[in-house]
C-alpha cells in the first residue's frame, strides 16, 4: 500500500475527535477541583 | 495485516506527524495531572489527612467517654451534644449503628477530629457539604476540619456495616 | 504426542480461520457459563436498582443487601472472567492457527471455576455472606463463601497459565510467523495483569478463609483493604486490557481497520502492564495509615503513564477505522468516514457505543475521582456511577459485540435476530448511560452507595442533604430498566442462536 513504509496515514477527523475528548476531560477535571475547593478546609 | 493476524515482519516504525502531536499532548496532560495532585497538596485547602495512630478499641472508647463527659452540654434524642474547646481534639467513635456524640463546633475554627470504630468498618460522610473518610477499627485517624458556615450537618455512615447501616446518621452543629 | 494432529482442526468456511476443536468446546462452554451468570446478575440488577430508586423501593432491606452482594460478585468476577477465559482460548488458538495445549487442564480449570462460583453464589443467596463484593473484615461470611472465591481464582489462574503456555508453544511449533496479532498481544497483556490479580486474590482470601474458620484470630482491616484492592481493582484492569483488545478486533471485523501503528498500540499495552495496577491505591485515598507520597505516587499510575496508554488507544482505534473508511472512498471532509460507518452492524454499534461510554463517562470519572477529589466522592454513588460506565457500558458491551461474531464462528449457527442485535447496543448504551449519569450525579449530591435508603439521612436537620436526588435517582432507575431490557435482548439472541440457530456448513 502506498506510503505504508514510512507509516504515513491520513486521519484528520480522528485528531479532531481526540482533541474534543481531551477538552471534555480537561473541563471535567477543573470542575471537580472547583467542587472540592468548595467544601470545608481539611488537613 | 489486521489486528487479528500477525503483522508484517518489521512493524517497528516511526510515528507519523499526527501521532507525535497526540502523544506529546497526551503526555503533557498526564504530567500536568500528576503535578496537579502534588500542587493541590501544597497549595490547596483540602489535603488528604494522613495522621494515624494504632489504638485498641477499649482505649479509644475510653478516650471518647472521657471527652464526652468533659464537654457534654446537653442531649438530643438520647445522644450527648458535645461542645469541644475551640481548636481542640475531638473523639468520635463509630459503632453499629450509631455515632458517639453530636458535635457542636465553631465556624472558622480548625478541630482535630479523631475517628475510629468499635466494631466494623464505617464511613464518615459529612452532608450536605460532602466530605468522606474511611473509619477502621484499631486505627485512630485524625482529620483536621474547619467548618466554613454555621448550620446543621448530617454525619452519614457510608461504608456498609450490616443491616442497620442506613439508619446510622449523626449530626454536627456549627455555630457562628 | 500428536503435535500436528490435523484431524483436530476444522477450517471455517466464512473466515478461513482454523479452529482447534477441543478449544472450540472449551470456548463455548466458558461463554455459556458467562452468559448464565450475566443473566443472574442482570435480574438482580433490576431488583436492586428499583430499590435504590427511593420512590419505588422494591425490596426489603435484608434482601437488598443480599442481592447487592450477589450482583457484585457475579457480575464483576464470574460473568466477566468466564467470558475472558473464552476470549483467551480464542485469541491463543484460533487467531494463532494453533492448538490448545492441554484441553484436559482447561476442563479442570473450568470445573474449579464453576464449582467455586456456584458455591459462593449459593452461600450468599442463602444469607451466608451479606457483606458485599468487598467483604471488608471484620464483617464475616460463611467459610464456604471464601472457599468458593478461592476455588474460582485457582481455576482462573490455571486457565490463564494454559493460555500463556499455548501461546508460547504455538510460537515454538511455528503455527504463526513473526509477532502475535495485536488482539492476541492485548489479551496477553490482560493475562499478565490477571496473574497479578489472581495471586493477590489468593493472598487476601486464603487468610480470610482461615480467619472465618477461627484458625487465625484476627485480620487487620487496614491490611485487608490493601490486599483486597490489589485484587479488586486489577481485576478491572484485566477487563480494560481485554476490552481494548476486543475494540481492535471489532474495528477490524466491521470496517476492515488495521492498526495504524503496531508499535504505538503495543507500547500502550505495555504501559498498562507496567503501571496500571498501581492505581488500585485510589481505594485507600481517604483511609488511615498511608503516607501522602504513597497515595499520590500510586494513584497517579506512575505519572499517569497508564492513562497515556488509554489516550493512545483512544486515538489509534478510531484512526484505524478512519483510514479504512477513507480507503473505501468515504473521504469527503473531516467526518464522512464516520457518517458512512456501518452503524447497523452489531459489532460496530457495540464498538462505538462502548468506546464513547467508556471514554467520556467511565475513564474520565475514574481518573479524576482517584485524586484528592476522592474526598468528595469516596463511597458515594459516584463510585458505582464510574464503574458501571467502565465495566458495563465499556467492557460488557464490547464483549457482547464480540459475542455476535464469536457465537456463529464457534457454534456454526447463524445468528438469530440480526435486527435485534443491531439495535441492542444502542438500547443497552442509552440505559447504561442514564444509569451511570444518574449515579454520578446522585453521588455529587452526596448520596451514599450501598445503602438501603437515604430517608433517615435526608430528614431531620436544618439543611436536608441530597437536594434534587429524587430526580437523579429516577434517572438511575429508568436507566437500569432500559439497560436490563438491552441485556435481556443479548441473552435472548445468544441462547436462541445456540439452541435454534440455522446450521452453517
Amino acid at each position: 500500500m502506498k506510503g505504508e513504509k514510512d507509516n504515513k496515514f491520513h486521519a484528520p477527523g480522528t485528531l479532531v475527535l481526540a482533541f474534543i475528548f481531551l477538552g471534555f476531560f480537561i473541563a471535567l477535571y477543573f470542575i471537580n477541583w472547583v467542587m472540592l475547593s468548595g467544601t470545608w478546609a481539611v488537613r | 495485516m489486521s489486528s487479528l493476524a500477525s503483522p508484517e515482519k518489521v512493524w517497528w516504525k516511526p510515528l507519523c506527524r499526527d501521532e507525535r502531536l497526540w502523544v506529546a499532548v497526551a503526555l503533557a496532560w498526564s504530567l500536568f495531572m500528576f503535578f496537579g495532585m502534588l500542587g493541590w497538596g501544597a497549595i490547596g485547602n483540602q489535603h488528604l489527612p494522613v495522621e494515624t495512630y494504632r489504638v485498641n478499641i477499649g482505649e479509644f472508647r475510653q478516650l471518647t467517654n472521657d471527652f464526652n463527659q468533659k464537654y457534654t452540654v446537653g442531649t438530643q434524642n438520647g445522644v450527648p451534644v458535645v461542645r469541644p474547646p475551640e481548636g481542640g481534639d475531638v473523639y468520635l467513635l463509630a459503632s453499629a449503628w450509631k455515632w458517639s456524640s453530636i458535635l457542636e463546633l465553631k465556624e472558622g475554627v480548625a478541630y482535630r477530629i479523631h475517628l475510629s470504630s468499635a466494631d466494623f468498618q464505617h464511613g464518615f460522610s459529612l452532608q450536605p457539604t460532602n466530605l468522606n473518610f474511611q473509619i477502621l477499627p484499631e486505627y485512630d485517624y485524625v482529620v483536621t476540619l474547619t467548618p466554613d458556615k454555621a448550620g446543621e450537618y448530617q454525619v452519614v455512615c457510608n461504608e456498609f456495616c450490616g443491616p442497620g447501616h442506613n439508619l446510622m446518621v449523626g449530626k454536627i452543629i456549627v455555630t457562628e | 504426542m500428536n503435535i500436528t494432529q490435523e484431524s483436530a482442526f476444522r477450517t471455517c468456511s466464512v473466515t478461513g480461520l482454523r479452529v482447534h476443536l477441543p478449544a472450540q468446546k472449551l470456548i463455548i462452554t466458558n461463554a455459556v457459563a458467562a452468559v448464565v451468570f450475566l443473566l443472574i446478575g442482570g435480574i438482580l440488577a433490576l431488583l436492586i436498582a428499583l430499590t435504590r430508586w427511593e420512590v419505588v423501593q422494591l425490596l426489603p432491606a435484608d434482601l437488598y443487601y443480599r442481592f447487592l452482594s450477589v450482583h457484585g460478585t457475579v457480575m464483576l468476577v464470574f460473568w466477566i472472567v468466564f467470558f475472558e477465559v473464552a476470549g483467551l482460548y480464542f485469541g491463543g488458538t484460533v487467531l494463532l492457527n494453533a492448538r490448545l495445549l492441554r484441553p484436559g487442564l482447561g476442563w479442570f480449570a473450568f470445573v474449579l471455576m464453576l464449582a467455586g462460583a456456584v458455591m459462593s453464589t449459593l452461600v450468599t443467596f442463602a444469607g451466608g455472606a451479606d457483606i458485599m463484593f468487598t467483604a471488608y473484615v471484620p464483617l464475616k461470611a460463611h467459610p464456604l463463601f471464601y472457599l468458593g472465591v478461592i476455588l474460582f481464582a485457582v481455576g482462573a489462574l490455571l486457565a490463564v497459565g494454559l493460555f500463556l503456555a499455548t501461546v508460547i508453544v504455538a510460537k515454538k511449533e511455528k503455527r504463526y510467523t513473526g509477532s502475535v496479532p495485536l488482539v492476541t498481544y492485548g489479551l496477553i497483556a490482560a493475562a499478565i495483569i490477571a496473574v497479578f490479580t489472581l495471586v493477590s486474590g489468593a493472598i487476601v482470601f486464603v487468610p480470610a478463609f482461615l480467619w472465618s474458620l477461627g484458625i487465625i484470630s484476627s485480620f487487620d482491616p487496614g491490611a485487608y483493604r490493601v490486599l483486597f484492592w490489589a485484587f479488586g481493582h486489577p481485576a478491572q484492569q484485566i477487563n480494560l486490557s481485554a476490552m481494548v483488545a476486543v475494540w481492535y478486533a471489532l474495528a477490524t471485523l466491521t470496517t476492515g481497520a488495521k492498526p495504524v501503528n503496531e508499535k504505538l498500540s503495543r507500547f500502550a499495552f505495555l504501559l498498562y502492564i507496567l503501571f496500571i495496577n498501581l492505581g488500585s491505591v485510589h481505594h485507600l485515598m481517604v483511609d488511615p495509615a498511608l503516607s501522602q507520597a504513597n497515595r499520590i505516587f500510586n494513584t497517579s499510575y506512575f505519572f499517569y503513564l497508564a492513562v497515556l496508554g488509554s489516550l493512545i488507544h483512544a486515538y489509534s482505534i478510531p484512526a484505524g477505522v478512519e483510514v479504512a473508511q477513507r480507503a473505501k472512498g468515504y473521504a469527503k471532509g473531516l467526518f464522512q468516514w464516520l457518517v458512512k460507518a456501518p452503524w447497523k452492524e452489531p459489532g460496530f454499534a457495540a464498538l462505538a457505543v462502548s468506546f464513547v461510554i467508556f471514554g467520556f463517562i467511565g475513564g474520565t470519572s475514574g481518573v479524576i475521582q482517584g485524586m484528592q477529589v476522592n474526598m468528595i466522592a469516596h463511597n458515594t454513588l459516584r463510585i458505582p456511577g464510574h464503574f458501571h460506565a467502565t465495566v458495563v457500558g465499556g467492557t460488557t458491551l464490547a464483549f457482547m459485540g464480540l459475542a455476535y461474531y464469536l457465537i456463529p464462528l464457534m457454534t456454526r449457527r447463524q445468528l438469530v435476530g440480526k435486527a435485534w442485535a443491531s439495535a441492542q447496543p444502542y438500547i443497552y448504551g442509552v440505559g447504561v448511560t442514564m444509569l451511570s449519569l444518574g449515579m454520578l450525579w446522585s453521588g455529587i449530591l452526596g448520596v451514599p452507595r450501598r445503602t438501603y435508603d437515604i430517608a433517615a439521612s435526608s430528614a431531620g436537620v436544618a439543611a436536608p442533604a441530597y437536594a434534587g436526588s429524587d430526580v437523579t435517582l429516577a434517572i438511575m432507575g429508568v436507566g437500569a430498566v432500559i439497560a436490563v431490557i438491552g441485556g435481556a435482548i443479548f441473552v435472548g439472541i445468544a441462547v436462541l442462536t445456540l439452541l435454534t440457530g440455522k446450521k452453517m456448513k
